[in-house]
């Protein structure tokens, strides 16, 4: 499911990511890569705080429909 | 011996500036990069007479996505620093060590910082420094730029690799099949491209990197040979390049991370910061915390301690400028002495007595952006802002422009997108600043009965001009596209160094007092200059009678203007043209051209029945005590064209002249147009004849609603923005 859909405070394995090239890049290179694990802290409407690497990443509602998990 | 230069590279966040400024000391020279308004800092390192430390960006990689990742890279490229000085965060390392890894390949020699290592060790992690040495081929320092352990360390082992030369242990972290085609690459580039930059090239080239492939011209059969290993690499990996590129590069960090880093299960259920977070960022909960958290600070840098450094200040350059006079008395003539005290000292003295309470006000913000939480506002924000065009990274530059625009026009350069920023940039002077809200208050006072609902309103107009220009610019050509997908790493909570939060209030502060010395004190002489000059009865002279002076000549001229708005004397238009000085200005202009006389400002924060009574032959002398007029005066000069100080920081900002004079015309435009709605069809609600003027109000409010709900032109047109070209 999109990391949109995902449970704050549990843990997930990203699966794939989607979208433009610019964009899936730019996801990539902040350590979404496919088998990484995130946790979701919090969500605000759809701009979510995702847990990638130990570093805590706030990414917009279309960001996160963009990351499968 | 030549200089040894240098360069400073790391993560945002990772302490790199704070280790600068332990190794330079005082000695720094700031500037900006070549053609673009990041900042850039160079600075000689402590104990060494010929070593030259160039702080580079913050950056996560070395793409050419963001305009500080093409800084760095054609810095590192073209410029050749010695060695590199690599600051990695220590508590962050798998994050960091992406873009070590890209470091390497250019070949400089390098150094790896671990920083942070005293909270490494706090929460029991521990990094095998050794082994990580070993595997990326170049020394590693453990550092705590907080308590400053082992910069100076870092920094003379820096010394020795850059004399030492190259750096030729390149770490291989590619599959097999990626390996071989970036080999290939290697081989037909290596007559090209600097030696020791090969491999970084190479893998540039496999990523289809556009401004290497621009800059080094491959031959069409190279081209076409390495285009034949790239396509064959991406069919057996099922990716594009760049994706191959990033995914190994992450997959080398995991499987160094297992030999280098043993994560302690002290916080298996999550870190200190992440707990703050739950609660700091709550769906529910995030919004109250904030209005409480900028309830504080506003009630202690503009109420209480921020009112009584006013006062202070203002009676300090009183002060100065009887002493001034007493010294010059007689000494020299009164035109001078009008020159120097009036001109000089009055116009900049009224400038930096917002000092102070500015600096109070820096710094909380300042702390709440060390401590980290002021990225956080940011994406509580965003959901709110994206609505209006704008990203959540333009509160910041708004809450620093509620205490002066100047910084907050600064503070908007961290917003990566250029549409973004301009738009920032544009609508940051909306938010009344606190050289506004003295005429705010003579306004409610003189005109209002000294009702608390002009202040409010006044906070609440800056908002709408904000949101209303948000939208409306959204969809014009040069803001098409949607906002920037926010995307923002947050830091780690931590207590805020005492020098952090000091030298960034000092540097907004600065900033500040620094126009105050130039561009303000030149425009108070020339301001001076025609308020006391004019054709009075001996011809061309020092005129005892502002009425007389060139000024009031100049106003008479430009009234027309200001007629449909309901406040077309000459004395209202002087007063607007001195606020471009410092906007208070306009208080001390309605006061010495009426009964009330120089006291203006001090009636005004007496404050009370003193000050309504006090006031009131402003309100009746320029505004025939209409609350009409006087309000629409208010609504003019809150959105007009700011402070001389303001513009001279939109035009380094926009770093362009007609995105200048575009921000500043539209300004004074809605300024005009609001007040001209209001005071018209105003005066229709108050029953009076409907005329051309309200037909015209009326149609306004149409082509504006208009502007406001037309379905966006160019939302589907996407058009991305690319950086370093302009």
């Amino acid at each position: 499911m999109p990391l949109i859909m995902a449970e704050t405070g549990k843990c997930y394995t990203v699966k794939e990511i989607r979208g433009g090239k610019e964009a899936k890049h730019r996801l990539e290179k902040l350590g979404f890569v496919e088998g990484a694990a995130i946790e979701i802290i919090s969500r605000q409407g759809g701009n979510t705080i995702v847990k990638v690497f130990e570093c805590r990443v706030a990414i917009g509602a279309g960001m996160a429909t963009k990351i499968i998990v | 011996m030549s200089d040894i230069k240098i360069a400073l590279a790391g993560n945002p966040n990772s302490g790199k500036t704070t280790l600068f400024n332990m190794l330079t000391g005082s000695k720094q020279y700031v500037g900006n990069w070549p053609g673009v308004t990041v900042e850039k800092k160079e600075g000689m390192l402590k104990g060494f007479d010929n070593v030259i430390i160039q702080d580079l960006p913050g950056i996560y990689s070395l793409s050419p996505y963001s305009l500080e990742e093409v800084i760095t890279r054609n810095y590192l490229i073209d410029e050749q620093p010695d060695a590199i000085l690599n600051i990695v965060d220590g508590t962050n390392i798998e994050r960091n060590l992406y873009l070590t890894t890209q470091l390497i390949e250019l070949g400089i020699p390098i150094v790896v910082a671990v920083n942070m290592m005293d909270i490494v060790r706090k929460t029991g992690d521990k990094i095998n420094v050794e082994n990580l040495s070993k595997a990326l081929g170049c020394p590693v320092v453990e550092t705590s730029a907080l308590k400053g352990d082992g910069a100076m360390e870092a920094a003379r082992r820096t010394v020795a690799v850059a004399n030492s030369g190259e750096n030729k242990n390149i770490p291989c972290h590619f599959e097999g099949s990626v390996e071989h085609a970036i080999a290939h690459i290697e081989e037909s580039i290596q007559s090209i491209v600097p030696k020791h930059s090969v491999r970084w090239y190479a893998i540039k080239i496999f990523e289809r990197d556009e401004k290497v492939l621009e800059k080094i011209k491959l031959s069409p059969e190279d081209n076409k040979h390495i285009e034949e290993h790239i396509v064959e690499c991406e069919r057996e990996m099922d990716d594009d390049a760049e994706s191959i590129i990033i995914g190994q590069r992450y997959a080398y960090i995991a499987k160094l991370m297992e030999k280098t880093v043993k994560k302690s299960n002290k916080y298996a259920d999550g870190t200190v910061s992440d707990k703050i977070d739950r609660v700091l960022t709550n769906r529910v909960l995030a919004l109250p915390i904030f209005f409480a958290v900028m309830y504080v600070v506003y009630k202690i840098s503009i109420g209480t301690v921020g009112d009584w450094s006013v006062g202070f200040m203002e009676g300090l350059f009183e002060n100065i400028g009887e002493f001034v006079s007493g010294l010059m008395e007689g000494n020299v003539s009164p035109v001078l002495q009008g020159l120097i005290v009036d001109g000089a000292i009055g116009g900049v003295g009224s400038v930096l007595t917002f000092v102070p309470q500015m600096i109070i006000l820096f710094l909380m913000l300042a702390f709440l952006e060390e401590c980290g939480y002021m990225a956080r506002v940011a994406f509580i924000m965003d959901r709110i802002f994206r609505r209006f065009g704008l990203s959540g990274k333009s509160f910041i530059p708004m809450l620093i422009g509620s205490g002066c625009s100047v910084p907050g026009i600064m503070a908007s350069r961290t917003i990566e997108n250029e549409r973004d920023r301009r738009m920032t940039i544009m609508t940051t002077s909306f938010i009344p600043c606190g050289a506004k809200m003295p005429i705010v208050g003579l306004i409610a006072s003189a005109v209002f009965g000294g009702s608390a609902l002009i202040a409010t309103s006044a906070y609440f107009l800056g908002v709408a001009a904000v949101i209303i220009s948000g939208v409306i610019l959204k969809k014009t050509k040069a803001f098409a596209g949607e906002p920037a997908e926010f995307v923002m790493e947050l830091p780690s909570y931590h207590w805020p160094t005492v020098s952090g939060v000091l030298r960034s209030t000092w540097e907004r502060g600065w900033s500040f007092i620094k126009r105050a010395g130039t561009i303000i004190l030149l425009s108070s002489i020339a301001i001076w200059f025609l308020s006391s000059f004019g054709f009075g009865e001996e011809g061309f002279g020092l005129v005892e009678d502002m009425n007389e002076s060139v000024l009031a000549k100049l106003g008479g001229s430009l009234k027309w203007i200001f007629t449909p708005l309901g406040f077309g004397n000459w004395e209202a238009v002087v007063a607007t043209v001195m606020g471009l000085v410092a906007k208070e200005e306009v208080v001390n202009v309605f006061g010495v051209l009426s009964a009330v006389g120089e006291g203006a400002m001090d009636i005004l924060e007496a404050g009370g029945a003193e000050a309504i009574e006090g006031l009131k032959p402003i309100g009746e002398q320029f505004f025939n005590g209409s609350g009409l007029s006087a309000y629409s005066f208010l609504i003019f000069n809150l959105f007009c064209a700011p402070c001389f100080a303001a513009i001279g920081a939109i035009r380094r900002e926009m770093n362009n002249a007609k995105w200048t004079v575009g921000a500043i015309v539209y300004m004074t435009v809605l300024a005009w147009v609001s007040s001209f709605v209001f005071y018209n069809l105003g005066l229709v609600i108050r029953g009076g004849a409907f005329g051309i003027n309200a037909i015209i109000a009326i149609v306004i409010v149409v082509i504006g609603a208009y502007l406001l709900f037309r379905p966006n032109p160019y939302k589907n047109e996407k058009i991305s923005i690319k950086y370093g070209d302009q």
